[in-house]
């Protein structure tokens, strides 16, 4: 039975590959000058909003990000971009994300929408969303979940028929958050005939919120806060020139959407607020045990930190990281949903919105949504199965 | 991996695959000195990969991180790592390094300095391969510098970790060795934390693969129990802790060195390192069944191993401590400037 391992091939390289990459000098130059910014625009937001970071909507402060160029970052400037490197922006992203900045207004735009539409869209659709997501004024929700369609996104509904007017639109698109707010949605419709294969037949469109028969209903999350949406299509009409790239490919390219989702360093640092809490309620001499988790938490932070600059190097080479984005995104989320449970452990005390201590106020907030980190973007189960692919499992 | 470390990967993975075998390595647990595997690695010139200081110090470390990976798969048992760091430690120094294998670890007692002499007393307690070794590298803990000594200078007593690879104590009564300047303990602690969590990423990395090598073979209820979410998803929580050790244990090596990023870099390798250990080897073990608990199954080389590294070298706690304490003193604000310096 020893024979076993003398078959095994251990040179062979994983499925997966995270090579050791650091921020170039031009990168990490931009820290000072987020760092002097956010201490001047987040100072007055209380700890507990700024636990809300991507989930917070604002959009002065997005309009600010855009006017320092902040938005838009690796486009082209015709577009209203500002032709720097992915690994430049990764590092306005996690300054923005650690300081708990405000960023939901603008997020999905500049995080997904904008990069779909540069890669799919046409030269109108760029030249018409492009400058206004780069200046902070033009936000975007996601259309992919559907009433009956979770994670089994290949199994959407909503149909957009070709009329001799446009597009005709019938159906529902559920949890997009801040549609009650954004002006735009990319959203994946069924086109084509129900065939066996059900990736088969979807397409991708750009969707102007405001246009006629398109009803947006806020669903308040179990903390009361509304930021997703229910949005009806009762025979909405979209133009003609609202197909985003080509009929019939919306799988592949939702799939390529799905990778600009997954790979950030928002996918770990949802729970920033609470660490930076764990660590004032700390005090500078905490007892041993407070002090091994706080050092823990830094050593999982510091590996995933590292792990998602990888990928955001190989997103700066044109390379598809799908299989280590779904790595990072898992690692994360468990990383990021253990925060409340740890703090909780530490120190024993109530969350509470009324208290005095930031501690209490952060608490209550983010124990409340943190079983959201391993849904939003691709539940852990999905994620875990395109692991398992990657492995050779299935 | 660019050219020279792709040339040592291929070169150490052919090397390592004619020597390691499984009955090489129930020969090492039983005490036997793999002496033609040493005979290799040293003609192939592996042992002065970190040493060679006409090469830039990032090449180096990334050129030694290829191989001690490469090395950590095939679970090398002799001391590849501790004599690779010793000689780099020496010859950073202007120290001779003696020949063959080399060892270091911490000197419970003290040194006493007289110029380029040291004498030093008290004991250092599981030192790897000091039976094998011709010189061990020691420090104490309170800063003073290290003392190079030849091994048969002091008492040894044999001893081992879970997995057999020797761990051995040395006693020193009043023992004349060579001061190494400007390297302590502390240098050693670390480097020691470095090599052992290289040696956990590589090994977690063989485990994964083995694991899924048998669950794509395994048939059960007429199907490969690969097919099974249960195994995937497992599977794919196994996959996440070994990506992230060999990240965190490749940028520790990167700060080899490097005296402003090591402390963060090092304690942080050792912690998730450690930490991926128990959730890893139950993973592995759970797929691969009673099997896997046999002796005759080649499975618990890496799993026993696993075990004991993680403890050598300063556990997860006691680095996690440390590290904490140091995070604390930035405060709540200071936390994210300190992790990103």
């Amino acid at each position: 039975m020893c024979a076993i391992v003398a078959h095994m091939n251990l040179a062979q390289p994983l499925p997966f590959r995270f090579d050791l990459a650091t921020l170039p000098p031009e990168a990490e130059a931009m820290r000072a000058e987020l760092r002097a910014f956010l201490a001047q625009e987040i100072a007055a937001i209380p700890f507990e909003k700024r636990a809300r970071s991507w989930s917070g909507f604002n959009p002065d402060f997005s309009r600010k990000l855009g006017e320092r160029g902040w938005l838009g970052m690796t486009w082209p400037k015709k577009y209203g971009g500002h032709e720097r490197t992915a690994l430049e922006r990764y590092v306005v992203v996690e300054e923005l994300l650690a300081a708990g900045a405000p960023v939901a207004a603008h997020w999905v735009a500049d995080r997904q929408s904008g990069p779909l539409l540069l890669k799919f869209g046409t030269e109108a659709q760029r030249q018409r969303v492009l400058p206004g997501i780069a200046r902070g004024e033009t936000y975007f929700a996601i259309g992919m979940s559907e009433p009956d369609s979770g994670s089994d996104l290949a199994s959407v509904r909503t149909r957009a028929t070709r009329t001799a007017e446009g597009w005709r639109v019938n159906g529902t698109k559920l949890w997009s958050s801040w549609a009650h707010k954004a002006q735009y949605m990319i959203a994946v419709f069924r086109t084509g005939d129900n065939t066996d294969q059900r990736q088969m037949g979807l397409s991708q469109f750009l969707v102007d919120l405001s246009a006629p028969g398109i009803n947006i209903r806020p669903i308040a999350d179990l903390t009361g806060h509304e930021h997703f949406n229910e949005v009806v299509f009762d025979n909405a009409l979209l133009p003609e020139d609202a197909l985003i790239g080509a009929e019939g490919q919306g799988w592949a390219q939702v799939t390529a959407e799905l990778a600009y989702e997954r790979s950030g360093p928002e996918r770990f640092l949802s729970s920033m607020a609470l660490v930076q809490q764990i660590v004032e309620a700390a005090g500078p001499d905490p007892s041993e045990r407070v002090a091994i988790a706080i050092g823990r938490i830094a050593a999982r932070l510091h590996a995933l930190r590292r792990l998602s600059l990888s990928v955001a190097t190989q997103l700066q080479r044109g390379e598809n990281p799908a299989l280590e984005a779904s790595l990072v995104k898992d690692v994360g989320a468990i990383f990021e949903q253990e925060i409340p449970d740890i703090a909780h452990d530490l120190f024993a005390r109530e969350p509470s919105a009324a208290s005095d201590e930031g501690l209490q106020r952060v608490q209550h907030y983010l124990t409340q949504t943190a079983p959201s980190f391993s849904l939003r973007g691709g539940t852990r189960e999905i994620l875990r199965g395109i692991i398992a692919r990657g492995l050779g499992l299935r | 991996m660019n050219e020279t470390e792709q040339l040592i990967h291929d070169a150490a993975h052919r090397l390592f695959s004619q020597h390691v075998t499984p009955e090489l390595l129930l020969k090492a647990e039983k005490g036997e000195w793999s002496e033609a595997l040493w005979n290799a690695v040293e003609e192939a010139g592996f042992l002065d990969t970190l040493a060679d200081t006409d090469t830039p110090l990032a090449e180096r470390t990334a050129n030694t991180f290829a191989l001690l990976r490469a090395a950590a798969r095939h679970l090398v048992p002799i001391p590849l790592g501790e004599t690779i760091v010793a000689r780099a430690l020496l010859a950073a120094r202007k120290v001779r390094s003696p020949d063959g294998p080399l060892s270091f670890g911490i000197l419970e007692g003290h040194t006493h300095q007289h110029g380029d002499h040291a004498h030093l007393k008290g004991k250092a307690l599981r030192v790897p391969y000091a039976r094998n070794a011709t010189g061990v590298l020691l420090g104490t803990l309170d800063g003073k510098e290290c003392v190079l000594v030849a091994t048969r200078r002091g008492r040894l007593a044999e001893n081992t970790n879970i997995a057999g690879e020797p761990r051995d104590d040395l006693a020193f009564a009043d023992t004349a060795g060579t001061t190494v300047p400007g390297i302590n303990g502390r240098d050693l602690e670390l480097a020691g934390a470095t090599l052992r969590s290289i040696s956990m990423a590589g090994a977690l990395e063989r485990i994964l693969m083995q694991t899924v090598d048998y669950a794509r073979t395994r048939v059960q209820f007429g199907k490969p129990i690969a097919s099974f979410q249960a195994i995937q998803q497992q599977l794919a929580v196994l996959a996440g802790h070994a990506a992230a050790s060999a990240m965190a244990a490749e940028v520790a090596m990167a700060a080899f060195g490097n005296a402003d990023r090591r402390d963060l870099d090092v304690a942080a390798a050792k912690i998730r390192t450690g930490e991926a250990v128990g959730a890893s080897t139950s993973v592995a073990h759970q797929v691969h069944g009673a099997i896997g608990i046999t002796r005759e199954h080649s499975l618990h080389f890496a799993t026993r191993r696993l075990w004991s590294w993680r403890a050598e070298f300063g556990a997860e706690t006691e680095w996690a401590g440390r590290l904490g304490r140091t995070m604390a003193k930035s405060g709540g604000a200071g936390f994210w400037p300190a992790l990103t310096k």
